[in-house]
C-alpha cells in the first residue's frame, strides 16, 4: 500500500468509467482492462459493505455472540494486508465474498436470521480472515463459526468437524502456511491430507497461449443464488468430467471469440457445477457474485462455451450496474422474453438482451466456423432473432436511463447487420417454429383477455350474430401462468438437428421430457400425425397450452388461413372463448379459432 | 450519478467511491460524510442487484 497522508476521504476519488470503455462493454468488446476496472469498483463496493457490517454488527454483542467482536476479524485482516497484500486481495475478489456481504447486510438490516443463527452469518467474516492469515503465512489464531460441522475457508477448501450442535463455534490457528482447525481435541490439518479437509479444487485450462483457471466451488455456503448451502461434494470422476468439457469448451472460445477469450479469465474465476439436466444447460449467476456463475453439467463442449459466454455477458453487466443504473427501479414483471417462461421486468430483459447478445455472437461465429453445423446455425438463427426483438420492444422504454439506451443503441449496432445474414435453410425453418411456438405457448399462459371482451365473443358465437368489435390489443401480462410449458419440442428440434435425421426421433424423442408424440411426429415431419395427436390432446385437456401451440404450428405449416392465423395471433383469445363454449356442439378449438380468424383478418 | 449527454463527456462518474489506495488499517478509521454517503450507498443498493437464470424456478432472495 503506498502512504496514506490524513485520516479523511476527501481525498478519494469516485470509481468512473469512459464512454470509450462503455461503449465497448455494450459491443460486447472492451477487453481485460475494462474488466479490470469493473472488478475494482467491485472490490471498492465490498470493502464499503464490510465496513458498513463491522460498523454496525460491532455494537451489539446479540448479533456476533459467541463469536468474538467482528472488529477481531477486521485487524486479522489488516494484518494479513500488510504481511501479503495479495492475500486479501484474494479474499476481496473471491465471488462469495461479494454474495455473503448482500446476503448478510439484507440480514441484520432486517434484524432476522437466514438459514442459520445471524451470529454464524455475521462471523464469516472470521472465516475470511483466517483464510487470509493463511494465505499470508502470517501467525494467528481466530474464532470461526461450524454450520452443519463444516469450517468453510472461503478460497481454500472446507474441513470437516464432528460438531454436536448445528452450529458452535470452532479455533483455526496457523503459522508460516501451516493452519489447522478444530475443536477441543479434534483437529484438521489445512490444506493437508487429512480426509476432513476438503480443498477446493481447479480447472486450469490453456488453449494455445490463452490461461483460463476455475476454482469448481461445491463447498462455500455462499455460493448459491438466494441462500447459503451446504457443501455439495463432487467426486473426483465429476471433477475430471468437468475439467475435460471445460478444456474443449475452452477450446471453442479461443478459437471462434477469441477477444472474448481475451476478456473472459478477467471476469470469471469460479464456476457452482450444478448437476446435469436432460436436454438443457440451466445456468445462472447474481450481481453480487462478481466471477461467478451456476452451471449445469454438460456432455457438449459447444453448449458449455455458450453458457460461459452468457454468464460472463451477466458477470460483466453485473459490475457495470455497480457504476451506473441503466433502469429505475421497476420490478413489474411486464416483458416478454423468450429465453424464459415467465414474464420479466426491466431489469431482468436488460441482462437477457446482454447475455444473449453473447450467446449470439458464440453461435454466429461457431456456425461460420463450420458451415455444416445445424444446431449451431439453429442457435445463431434463433438468439439473433429473439435478442433483437426484445431489444426493440424495450428500447424506448421510459423507465431506462440514457445510459440504458446508451447500451442498447452500442447493441443493437453490432446485432442489426446480423439479422440478414445467411444462415442453412434448415436450421432456419426450425429456428422460427421454435420462436412462434414459445411466443404462442406464453402468450396463452400469460395474457388474459378482457373478459367483456371474451363473454361478446362467445355470445356473438351462440347466437350468431356479428361481432361488431374488433379484437383488442393484450393486456399486459401476468406472471402466474395458466397452464404448463414443457417446452418440448424445441428440444425435440435439437435433438433432430444434433444427429441431423428425423429417423432417430421416435427412438430418442420420448426421452425428451414432457413431449408427446404429437410433438414428436411434428419435429419429424409428419405434420398429419401430429395434427391429429394434438386434437386428440385438446379433446382430453382442451386448456393444454403446449397442445394448442402445437396444433397451431402443425396447421401453420399447410395453412396461412384463419384457424392457424387465430391460433398464431390470438392463441389466449381463442382459449378464452373456447372455454365459455367447450360444452356447446361444434366449439372445438379450431372452429372458435376460425371464426375468430375470419373476425380479425 | 452523472447522466449521458453527447457522448464527449469523461464518462460515467459512479458514486462508489474508489478504494484502490486505501488499506484496511485506514478504512476502519475513515470518517467523513463522504466515506458515510458511500457507505449508505452501496447497503442501500443491496436490495436491488440482480439475480439471473435460466429458469423461474426456486427460491426467492430475502429482501
Amino acid at each position: 500500500m503506498p502512504p496514506e497522508p490524513d485520516d479523511t476521504a476527501s481525498s478519494l476519488g469516485q470509481h468512473r468509467l469512459s464512454w470509450p470503455d462503455f461503449d465497448a462493454l455494450a459491443r460486447g468488446k472492451g477487453g481485460p482492462d475494462a474488466i479490470r476496472r469493473l472488478r475494482a469498483a467491485e472490490r471498492s463496493r465490498r470493502l464499503l459493505l464490510m465496513r458498513a457490517l463491522v460498523d454496525e454488527t460491532t455494537k451489539s454483542a446479540d448479533m456476533f455472540y459467541p463469536l468474538p467482536s467482528p472488529e477481531l476479524a477486521w485487524e486479522l485482516l489488516a494484518r494479513a494486508q500488510q504481511a501479503a497484500p495479495s492475500s486479501v486481495e484474494s479474499i476481496l475478489a473471491h465471488p462469495y465474498t461479494g454474495s455473503w456481504l448482500g446476503y448478510t447486510t439484507r440480514l441484520y438490516r432486517q434484524g432476522v436470521s437466514g438459514v442459520c443463527p445471524l451470529w454464524v452469518h455475521i462471523g464469516h467474516v472470521h472465516c475470511l480472515a483466517a483464510a487470509a492469515a493463511i494465505r499470508a503465512g502470517i501467525t494467528f489464531e481466530i474464532e470461526v463459526p461450524v454450520w452443519q460441522g463444516n469450517v468453510i475457508l472461503p478460497t481454500l477448501g472446507l474441513a470437516r468437524l464432528n460438531a454436536a450442535q448445528p452450529a458452535s463455534v470452532a479455533t483455526v490457528r496457523g503459522q508460516e502456511g501451516i493452519a489447522e482447525v478444530g475443536q477441543e481435541e479434534s483437529w484438521v490439518h489445512v490444506l493437508g491430507a487429512d480426509p476432513r479437509w476438503q480443498p477446493l479444487r481447479k480447472a486450469v485450462l490453456w488453449t494455445k497461449d490463452r490461461r483460463l483457471s476455475l476454482r469448481l466451488d461445491d463447498v462455500d455456503p455462499y455460493r448459491g443464488l438466494y441462500e447459503p448451502r451446504r457443501p455439495s461434494r463432487l467426486t473426483a470422476f465429476e471433477i475430471e468430467s468437468w475439467r475435460t468439457v471445460l478444456d474443449r469448451a475452452w477450446q471453442l472460445l479461443v478459437t471462434h471469440l477469441p477477444a472474448v477469450a481475451e476478456a473472459l479469465p478477467e471476469g470469471l474465476e469460479s464456476i457452482v457445477p450444478a448437476p446435469a439436466v436432460p436436454f438443457r444447460l440451466p445456468s445462472a449467476s447474481t450481481g453480487e457474485a462478481f466471477g461467478s456463475a451456476v452451471i449445469a453439467y454438460s456432455e457438449d463442449p459447444a453448449a458449455l462455451a455458450a453458457a460461459l459466454v452468457h454468464e460472463f455477458q451477466h458477470i460483466r453487466l453485473g459490475g457495470l450496474l455497480h457504476l451506473t443504473r441503466l433502469h429505475e427501479d421497476d420490478d413489474r414483471e411486464r416483458f416478454y422474453a423468450p429465453w424464459r417462461d415467465d414474464p420479466r421486468p426491466l431489469g431482468g430483459v436488460v441482462h437477457g438482451i446482454y447475455a444473449f447478445f453473447g450467446v449470439t455472437a458464440f453461435w454466429r461465429a461457431l456456425s461460420f466456423a463450420e458451415p455444416e453445423d445445424l444446431p449451431a446455425a439453429f442457435e445463431f438463427a434463433l438468439w439473433r432473432v429473439q435478442t433483437w426483438r426484445t431489444l426493440q420492444a424495450i428500447q424506448n422504454d421510459n423507465a431506462l436511463t440514457s445510459s440504458g439506451r446508451r447500451l442498447l443503441a452500442g447493441i443493437a449496432e453490432e446485432l442489426a447487420p446480423w439479422q440478414d445474414e445467411p444462415i442453412l435453410p434448415e436450421s432456419l425453418l426450425w429456428a422460427n417454429r421454435a420462436i412462434a411456438d414459445h411466443h404462442i405457448g406464453w402468450r396463452i399462459r400469460h395474457l388474459r383477455p378482457d373478459p367483456g371482451t371474451v363473454a361478446g365473443l362467445a355470445h356473438a358465437w351462440r347466437t350468431g350474430t356479428p361481432w361488431p368489435g374488433r379484437v383488442p390489443q393484450h393486456r399486459k401480462p401476468t406472471p402466474i401462468p395458466d397452464g404448463n410449458w414443457p417446452d418440448a419440442r424445441t428440444d425435440l428440434i435439437r435433438l433432430r438437428l444434433r444427429d441431423d435425421s428425423a429417423s432417430t426421433l421416435p427412438s430418442k424423442g420420448p426421452s425428451v421430457p414432457g413431449a408427446t408424440s404429437a410433438d414428436i411426429a411434428f419435429v419429424a415431419g409428419r405434420i398429419g400425425d401430429a395434427i391429429t395427436g394434438y386434437r386428440r390432446e385438446l379433446t382430453a385437456d382442451p386448456d393444454s397450452p403446449s397442445a394448442l401451440a402445437g396444433l397451431a404450428l402443425a396447421l401453420s405449416t399447410w395453412s396461412t388461413g384463419p384457424v392457424p392465423r387465430a391460433l398464431v395471433r390470438h392463441p389466449e383469445l381463442v382459449r378464452a372463448v373456447h372455454r365459455l363454449l367447450r360444452h356447446d356442439a361444434d366449439a372445438s378449438p379450431e372452429a372458435v379459432a376460425g371464426w375468430i380468424g375470419q373476425l380479425t383478418f | 450519478m452523472q447522466a449521458p449527454r453527447s457522448g464527449r463527456e469523461a464518462g460515467i462518474e459512479s458514486e462508489l467511491l474508489d478504494l484502490g489506495e486505501v488499506s484496511l488499517t485506514r478504512l476502519r478509521t475513515l470518517d467523513s460524510s463522504e466515506i458515510r454517503q458511500a457507505i449508505r450507498h452501496a447497503v442501500e443498493r443491496v436490495s436491488y442487484i440482480s439475480v439471473t437464470a435460466s429458469s423461474s424456478g426456486g427460491a426467492k432472495r430475502v429482501d
